[in-house]
C-alpha cells in the first residue's frame, strides 16, 4: 500500500517536473525569439542606433565582401582572354606576337 | 580549332618569354589586389564612423578644399591618360613615347606638390591627426594614397630613364604604368567619400 502510494507520488513528481521544464523550454525560446534587440546593443560600436549606420555598415560588408571575388574575377578574366586569342592565334598557325603585340623600333 | 592536336605554349620557346601575361604585370595585378582591399578598409571605416556621427564634418574642424582638391584630381587624371598615350607611342615609335611620359611625371608630381601644399594649409589652420576624427582618416586615407603616388612617379622616373638608355622592354613600361593606373583610379574614390 505504502510502495503504491510513493510510485504515486513519484509520477505526479514526474509529471510536475515535465510540465516545469516544458514551461521553461518555452520561456527559453520566447527569450531568444525577444532578445535580438538586446543582442544589438554592441559595446564598441554604435550599430543599431540609426539607419544611416545601419546602411554603412551593411554596404560596407557588402562591398568589402565582393571587392576580392570582384578583382579576382578580373584578372582570372583577363588571363582567359589573353589564353583564347593565344588558341585561336595558335589554332591559324600564326607565330603568337610578344607582349603588347609589337616590337618597337629602337 | 582543336587545341589538342595544335597545342598552345605559354611560354616562347625561342625567346623563354611568358606570351599571356609577363611576369611584371602578374605580380603588380596581385600587387594592386591586395592594395584594393587595403583601401577598401580604410574607406569602409572612415564611411561608418562619418555615418555614426551626429554632425559631419565636425562643427570645430576646417573645412576641406574641395574645389582646390577637384583641380588637382583633374591634373591626375590627364597624367593618367598621357601615360597610355606614351603607351601607344611606344609600340609603334619608342623615342616618342618620350614627351607624354615626362608630362606625365610632371603632372603626377604636381598632384603630390599641390597635396603637400594642402597639407600645410590643412595644419595651420587646426586640422592635425589627432584633431578630430575627420583629421585621423583624412591624413590616413590621403596619406596613404600619397605614398603609393610617390613610389609610383619613382618607378615612372625609372622607366624614363631606361627609355633615355634604350634599356626599356613593354612589360616593364606596362608593369610601371599598371601601378600608376591604379593610383589614379583609386583617387576618385578617395576624393568622393573623404572630400565630398
Amino acid at each position: 500500500m505504502t510502495r503504491a502510494m510513493t510510485t504515486k507520488k513519484m509520477t505526479r513528481v514526474q509529471q510536475l517536473t515535465r510540465r516545469v521544464m516544458s514551461l521553461a523550454s518555452v520561456l527559453v525560446a520566447g527569450t531568444v525569439v525577444h532578445s535580438p534587440r538586446v543582442a544589438d546593443a554592441c559595446s564598441v560600436c554604435t550599430a543599431g542606433r540609426d539607419e544611416e549606420n545601419q546602411l554603412a555598415f551593411l554596404l560596407s560588408t557588402i562591398g568589402m565582401s565582393l571587392m576580392p571575388l570582384v578583382a579576382i574575377g578580373t584578372l582570372v578574366f583577363v588571363l582567359w582572354r589573353r589564353i583564347q586569342k593565344l588558341e585561336v592565334e595558335t589554332a591559324a598557325g600564326r607565330e603568337p606576337g610578344r607582349l603588347n603585340e609589337h616590337t618597337p623600333r629602337a | 580549332m582543336d587545341s589538342h592536336s595544335n597545342p598552345i605554349h605559354l611560354i616562347s620557346e625561342e625567346r623563354g618569354e611568358p606570351r599571356v601575361m609577363s611576369n611584371g604585370v602578374l605580380g603588380m595585378s596581385l600587387f594592386i589586389l591586395t592594395e584594393i582591399m587595403l583601401f577598401s578598409g580604410m574607406i569602409s571605416a572612415f564611411s561608418i564612423v562619418r555615418a555614426s556621427s551626429a554632425i559631419w564634418p565636425p562643427p570645430d574642424q576646417p573645412r576641406l578644399p574641395v574645389e582646390e582638391t577637384a583641380l588637382n584630381t583633374a591634373a591626375l587624371f590627364l597624367s593618367g591618360l598621357l601615360l597610355y598615350w606614351a603607351q601607344q607611342r611606344f609600340k609603334t615609335d619608342r623615342a616618342s613615347a618620350r614627351t607624354p611620359l615626362v608630362a606625365s611625371i610632371a603632372l603626377g608630381t604636381f598632384f603630390i606638390l599641390f597635396q603637400g601644399w594642402e597639407w600645410a594649409s590643412m595644419l595651420a589652420q587646426g586640422l592635425t591627426i589627432t584633431s578630430s576624427t575627420l583629421g585621423a582618416f583624412f591624413y590616413l586615407i590621403v596619406g596613404t594614397h600619397a605614398i603609393h603616388a610617390i613610389v609610383a612617379i619613382g618607378l615612372l622616373i625609372s622607366t624614363w630613364r631606361r627609355l633615355e638608355r634604350g634599356w626599356l622592354q613593354p612589360s616593364q613600361l606596362a608593369t610601371t604604368a599598371l601601378f600608376w593606373y591604379f593610383v589614379v583610379g583609386a583617387w576618385p574614390v578617395v576624393y568622393w567619400r573623404v572630400y565630398l
